[in-house]
């Protein structure tokens, strides 16, 4: 069967706070994603997903299956995210270049991982198992982070062409959490971003931050999702589909979640960019 | 640590730092001063531990509400304690916070929140549970009496049958109804309550007080007991002139999906 591809255009993360106003309404919005962790089970959030689908695109967007565990991947998290997308057939499979699962702890978050060659040997066999037993590509989400680590020996946009190249997989490009992490560890955002490789750029994101100042007064941002997106990310976006083209791109927005309309009018704004590029004849990736 | 972790190595370092707060190594492993390590950690630790606050608070919301914000995230803390995910589905996450709540010394004194937390665990599985249609109740009137008696029921997979030692079910009812005047007057009782819990056709959970016998009954069922040797024996121990009825009316609820014959 022919899956459906994600559209050129700006969608928003469906978040639960929403379900009732998007079932209602029926906004015009191109495409969502969801958090896979959320729909594993079954009754009303699962029934809701089901309906929205039948109108518009879905992408799934997985944050627990832990790629970069040195103990490997979770089978039996793995067989319940395969079980979702038999079921909702998403155009786009997403998860993270993180870990957060050892001795079978699950760490609710993101975590860095060292760039090394183990890493990238250990990651390139987690994703090729994952791309197996879900049967199709998977894109690979850029982190933001707080912490490096001091064997690390790749940069990490060299690290990302790496696993594209060893695995087949796509690339997520959060350009919010390149900006972060840029930030936070001296790195140049725009040098990061023309480092990816473009033909592999399959989705983009973009959510907001905030800024913590530390105890001897240094700032941490941290990519919170708790906001409207920064103006420098705005910029960064520009000059990012300046270079890809225009990109299936997303809003997310997972705290302090405003009404719907602010959503779709950040997503209106990215759409505006993407209107602008004109007609692309870029090829989406394969699905 | 010499020379170069290993990746698990590493992870077992910020995973000691970020749950039990042992950072001692961290230095040797990250590339950054003590200060911003000890900024960048806390960054992570209150992610983690909001992300599962939040959690168990959606999973327990009439227990956040008796005991307060301040209250439930100090025993979430100490819950953590020993209780960490296994899964990064998080809707897994919680099961035996009733237990952890019963030996809290802190909630001593509120005999009935471990009886309100398990009735909110089964709410909260049954609204998570797989969608399975209900038995339709002609094929089993298409069965011959002997083989009817022989059938071992297949259960929904949203039914919950708890057995309580408290008027829990009323403390979570009122609570989450927001109805003060109905908790300012409550006796709360240390009496034995039958609950039956499942979700509704419309995506509710629905909370019914059972009697003894009938809850018994459903119980032997869910179980796989052949349904005349449950019948024989709910009637034996809880007579009830209508046990048939109290069955019919129960295959109506849905409380079952199939059967073996």
């Amino acid at each position: 069967m022919q899956r459906q591809v994600i559209p050129q255009g700006a969608g928003i993360g469906l978040r639960f706070a929403h379900h009732e106003a998007v079932v209602a309404t029926r906004p015009r919005v191109p495409w969502f994603e969801v958090h896979s962790e959320n729909y594993l089970g079954g009754g009303t959030n699962l029934r809701v997903l089901e309906a929205v689908r039948k109108d518009y695109p879905i992408a799934l967007h997985g944050v627990g299956m832990s790629l970069g565990s040195a103990q490997g991947i979770d089978v039996a998290h793995l067989e319940r995210v395969g079980a979702l997308i038999e079921r909702i057939e998403p155009c786009l499979v997403s998860e993270h270049l993180s870990w957060s699962v050892v001795d079978g702890h699950y760490l609710a978050d993101l975590l860095p991982l060292p760039l090394t060659e183990e890493t990238l040997e250990r990651l390139c066999r987690n994703v090729d198992q994952a791309q197996s037993r879900l049967g199709r590509q998977i894109l690979l989400e850029n982190p933001s982070s707080y912490l490096r680590y001091r064997h690390s020996s790749v940069p990490e946009w060299e690290f990302l062409a790496s696993v594209v190249q060893r695995t087949g997989c796509g690339i997520l490009c959060d350009v919010n959490n390149v900006f972060v992490s840029a930030c936070n560890h001296g790195w140049n955002a725009a040098a990061y971003l023309a480092a990816l490789p473009a033909h592999a750029i399959g989705e983009i994101h973009l959510a907001g931050h905030s800024c913590r100042r530390l105890k001897d007064d240094r700032v941490i941002r941290i990519d919170d999702h708790g906001g409207a997106v920064a103006p420098e990310v705005w910029r960064l976006y520009e000059d990012t589909l300046a270079r890809v083209g225009a990109v299936p791109t997303l809003i997310e927005w997972d705290n302090n979640i405003p009404a719907l309309d602010v959503l779709l009018e950040e997503a209106a704004r990215a759409q505006v960019l993407l209107d602008a590029l004109g007609t692309d004849d870029r090829q989406p990736l394969a699905a | 640590m010499t020379g170069s972790p290993s990746l698990l190595e590493a992870q077992r370092a910020l995973h000691r730092a970020i749950v039990d707060q042992e950072g001692g190594d961290l230095e040797q492993l990250l590339a950054s001063d003590a200060w911003a390590i000890a900024g960048a950690v806390s960054v992570y630790r209150n992610t983690i531990f909001s992300t599962l606050t939040r959690a168990l608070r959606l999973s327990y919301p009439a227990v956040y509400k008796l005991v307060g914000s301040q209250f439930f995230e100090g025993a979430v803390e100490t819950y953590l304690g020993k209780h960490w995910p296994e899964s990064a589905c998080l809707d897994d996450f919680g099961a035996d916070f009733s237990v952890f709540l019963a030996s809290f010394a802190p909630a001593g004194e509120l005999f009935y929140l471990a009886d309100v937390a398990r009735l909110e665990w089964a709410v909260h599985q049954a609204l998570h549970a797989p969608d399975v249609p209900a038995l339709r109740l002609e094929r089993l009137l298409q069965l011959d009496d002997a083989r009817r008696g022989a059938v071992r029921f297949v259960a929904n997979p949203s039914l919950r049958l708890l057995a309580v030692g408290t008027s829990a079910e009323a403390i979570w009812r009122a609570v989450l109804e927001h109805d003060e005047s109905a908790l300012s007057g409550m006796q709360i009782a240390r009496a034995p309550r039958w609950l039956i819990v499942q979700r509704t056709p419309d995506g509710a959970a629905e909370v019914v007080r059972a009697e003894e016998g009938e809850w018994q009954l459903l119980q032997l069922l869910a179980s796989g007991v052949a349904l005349q040797n449950a019948l024989d024996c709910a009637c034996r121990a809880w007579p009830q002139p209508a046990m048939e009825e109290v069955l019919a009316r129960h295959l109506a609820a849905g409380r079952f999906t199939d059967f073996a014959a």
